[in-house]
């Protein structure tokens, strides 16, 4: 069981990535669908095949982020920015659905507005030149343990997918070995937005369902906004404090 | 028939026992040892009256099940090396008896009330990972089929079980505890009900070798007839 549980989070994931990272040039939609394609597999692997019904929103999560991917290939800035963040507002109302109308609704929708406000901020950002995986990395690092404490193994799992994913790009930018890169290890644009959806995504369904406490939602949606936006090259030093701070955070009320 | 027969012959053995007592306290002249003998006597003969009748028979009418008597437990494999015993403890539901004494069995969990004993388990449990309370806050089952015995017992029951979302055909076994009327005027009737679902078959496919697919499932019932 454990062995399944290395090679499904870890071990897999980062083989992956880092091949991608050697051989895919980073602009256009290849990789960004083979990342999807990925971890789309891997969610059916070890949720099982989604039901028909969509009456989850673990269902829902592959498409949605299949139609964010589609919206990033959008040349005209402006355009990608809109669609993705409304597709990606549309995406949060599905998710919180089944719980509405047993929920203060106008707090879910404030929630929902931070989280694509959030988004839309990473969007409008072109290309960071601070570690934008390492940052994204860390955040789902954080979201991962926040999440197993607070009850989920299989979000905090997929969580730790997707940092795996990114840590095949932290791999080859820290390599200890000095290769001459034919690619750059940096994600672009595109992907950037697609992972950071993807954790954005992960974040809000976690505080949905698995009653994240809202100030650790907001520490870890900041790491990720913070280490993007703050024009330093120890930005992802920021993503580190906020992410542990969250950590602990949930440590002690979930488990003190 | 039965309970008016099986309550004269419990007359009979207090009227034997009183008349017999009393010889040997005269005999004995031992009024404290009367005293305490005839306390006991009683005793014997209320809880005699107290104790409900085995009916062959359940009368027709709308049953209401009683939790505070009745349970709901589930037996799950732990890493294939141990089981894991687990209860709801809210739930309710009802059944009638038809002319036919086929009884419709309507009854609902609340899911938030998965207690297995471990806070933290519970909490795991209730998440998206397993039943997913938030969204699927309920269990239900509503039968459409009964089978009899030869003494219109019942001894199986089928009907439609949905859980996580998903409805699927399921049969308990049933085994009559007895029925009769209780010390407070009402009729009360009590079954055990038994069957094993695969939780893969509901959607709920995490941790497929850490919690077993296999759920044992059985219900202790206990009806009170409404007037």
């Amino acid at each position: 069981m454990i062995t399944d549980l290395i090679i499904q989070t870890l071990v897999l994931p980062i083989i992956f990535s880092f091949s991608m990272v050697m051989t895919i040039k980073p602009s256009g939609w290849l990789r960004i669908f083979l990342f999807l394609l990925f971890f789309t597999l891997t969610l059916f692997w070890v949720r099982g095949f989604p039901s028909l019904t969509f009456s989850e929103p673990l269902d829902w999560i592959p498409y949605f982020i299949l139609v964010i991917a589609f919206s990033t290939l959008n040349k005209s800035s402006i355009i990608r920015i809109a669609s993705c963040t409304s597709i990606f507002f549309v995406s949060l109302v599905i998710y919180s659905w089944p719980i509405l109308e047993n929920s203060n609704a106008l707090i879910v929708f404030l929630e929902i507005g931070l989280f694509a406000f959030i988004l839309l901020s990473i969007s409008s950002r072109q290309v960071s030149l601070n570690h934008p995986a390492l940052v994204i990395c860390i955040t789902a690092t954080g979201l991962a343990l926040v999440t197993l404490m607070s009850g989920s193994a299989l979000l905090a799992q997929l969580a730790g997918i997707i940092a795996a994913l990114l840590g095949g790009f932290v791999l080859y930018e820290f390599r200890p070995f000095k290769a001459k890169l034919k690619t750059s290890p940096q994600l672009d644009a595109n992907e950037q937005l697609f992972f950071s959806s993807l954790v954005l995504s992960l974040i809000f369904i976690s505080r949905i369902y698995t009653e994240i406490p809202l100030l650790a939602c907001i520490t870890l949606a900041l790491s990720l906004l913070l280490g993007f936006l703050v024009p330093l090259k120890t930005s992802f030093l920021i993503s580190l404090i906020l992410s542990g701070s969250a950590v602990i955070y949930v440590s002690l009320t979930k488990i003190g | 028939m039965k309970n008016s027969s099986s309550k004269f012959l419990q007359a009979i053995q207090f009227t034997v026992l009183t008349k017999y007592i009393s010889s040997q306290a005269i005999a004995n002249n031992k009024s404290l040892k009367l005293k305490l003998v005839f306390t006991l006597a009683l005793a014997i003969l209320i809880s005699a009256v107290q104790m409900p009748v085995y009916a062959a028979n359940t009368p027709p009418g709308n049953y209401k099940i009683d939790p505070n008597h009745s349970s709901v437990l589930f037996k799950v494999s732990h890493l294939g090396l141990s089981n894991l015993l687990g209860r709801f403890n809210v739930f309710s539901g009802n059944f009638t008896h038809d002319a036919t004494g086929k009884p419709k069995v309507k009854f609902t969990i609340q899911v938030k009330s998965v207690d297995t004993n471990h806070q933290k388990r519970d909490a795991h449990l209730r998440g998206p990972d397993f039943f997913n309370a938030k969204i699927f806050k309920t269990i239900r089952f509503e039968s459409n089929e009964v089978k009899l015995n030869q003494s219109k017992q019942p001894i199986e029951l089928r009907g439609k079980l949905s859980l996580h979302g998903k409805t699927k055909q399921v049969i308990f076994n049933i085994k009559t505890i007895g029925a009769g009327k209780d010390p407070w005027g009402g009729f009360r009737v009590g079954y055990t009900a038994n069957t094993s679902i695969k939780r893969s078959d509901f959607g709920m496919k995490f941790m497929p070798n850490g919690v077993g697919d296999k759920i044992e499932i059985t219900v202790h019932i206990e009806a009170i007839k409404q007037k």
